[in-house]
């Protein structure tokens, strides 16, 4: 009998179902791991040109962002641009170092002040959570327009007359459908005016396979394994690529 | 790929959900609607481009202000794993003439 009882413990022993990038793994009986470390640990670029602090921007769901501007700017007003991150809604942050760097060089060549927001991510929180956040992303950019006791860090240099939304890859698809949620002109936003939108390599999907997707090799995101790679030789890291085992 | 949407889509539904598939088939029409301006940056080895390509031409036929910019050779997140490479400098360039453009 007691043998009984263990085989089945056994059985039920929860095993890894999907792992991405090593900083995310997903089990049997629906556990969730998640690393605390970033998934390419590249050195940030950090040297000052450009200041940078966080906000939160959603305290029900403990949401920061991240805000970046030229430390010299160039004008006495500044565009805002958005800079949503990728991960195929499952990982990234705003504190990952290939985010952050990309934030720096934004803010310094488009004279900008960049807006980087976390999401919430999938499987803990599937779809709509992360399009959503990237709605009380832009809301709480009016609020910092509307307010009262603003904080001058942004105000005293931000044009909220002129404010453009971009995504990378799944960012990119979050910027798309703030695009059609909000409209021409943005209205619900005012005084905040949404000028237009970038999409960057977007990530959108169908059941009908694209030539691209039919023909392509079998790992869309080619480039991250180039990371990995970049990430283990120069810093002897070991990143195992996303893999899916199944036990039967 | 795949991976990141059995993740992320809700359960029970496809590629084909609304926010992932802009033209699936519960989608809502993106003809009628008044859109800002938009720029599509491809890579043009990424699995991803032949949608996003369809996606501004679509857009485009509907008489939308969509610009689609695609890079020769160049895979998924060029521009933030390599920086400062020709193609990624190209694209900043484009980013700050549409900044430009359509802050009038």
């Amino acid at each position: 009998m007691s043998n009984v009882t263990t085989g089945a413990a056994a059985a039920e022993q929860p095993y890894e179902v999907d792992e991405c990038r090593g900083v995310l793994r997903v089990y049997s009986d629906g556990s969730i791991w998640r690393s605390s470390e970033p998934s390419f640990k590249v050195p940030v670029h950090d040297d000052g040109s450009v200041v940078w602090k966080d906000a939160f921007f959603d305290s029900t769901h403990d949401l920061h962002l991240r805000l970046y501007k030229p430390a010299s700017p160039s004008s006495t007003k500044l565009p805002i641009f958005y800079y949503i991150h990728g991960g195929g809604f499952c990982i990234g942050s705003r504190a990952w170092p290939n985010c952050q760097n990309y934030c720096f060089k934004l803010a310094l060549d488009l004279q900008a002040v960049i807006i980087s927001p976390d999401y919430r991510l999938a499987p803990e929180n599937r779809l709509p959570a992360a399009i959503e956040d990237g709605y009380m992303a832009v809301k709480w950019l009016q609020a910092q327009a509307m307010s009262e006791e603003p904080d001058t860090w942004l105000t005293d240099v931000a044009d909220f007359s002129k404010v453009f939304i971009s995504g990378d890859s799944a960012g990119g698809n979050i910027a798309h459908n703030l695009a059609v949620r909000l409209g021409a002109g943005s209205p619900e936003l005012a005084p905040v005016l949404v000028r237009g939108y970038v999409l960057l390599a977007p990530f959108f999907g169908g059941t009908v396979k694209s030539k691209s997707e039919a023909e392509g090799p079998k790992e869309a995101f080619l480039n991250w394994e180039l990371i990995n790679r970049f990430v283990h030789t120069i810093f002897h890291v070991t990143i195992t690529s996303c893999q899916t085992r199944f036990k039967v | 790929m795949a991976r990141f949407w059995r993740l992320s889509i809700p359960i029970g539904d496809t590629t084909d959900h609304p926010l992932v598939n802009p033209f699936g088939p519960q989608s809502r029409s993106l003809e009628p609607l008044e859109l800002d301006p938009i720029l599509v940056v491809m890579g043009g080895s990424d699995l991803l481009k032949d949608r996003a390509k369809d996606y501004a031409e679509r857009l485009q036929e509907w008489g939308k202000d969509i610009q689609y910019v695609e890079y020769e050779g160049q895979q998924h997140g060029f521009f933030t794993i390599n920086p400062n490479s020709e193609p990624a400098t190209k694209l900043m360039q484009i980013i700050k003439t549409f900044i430009v453009e359509k802050s009038t």
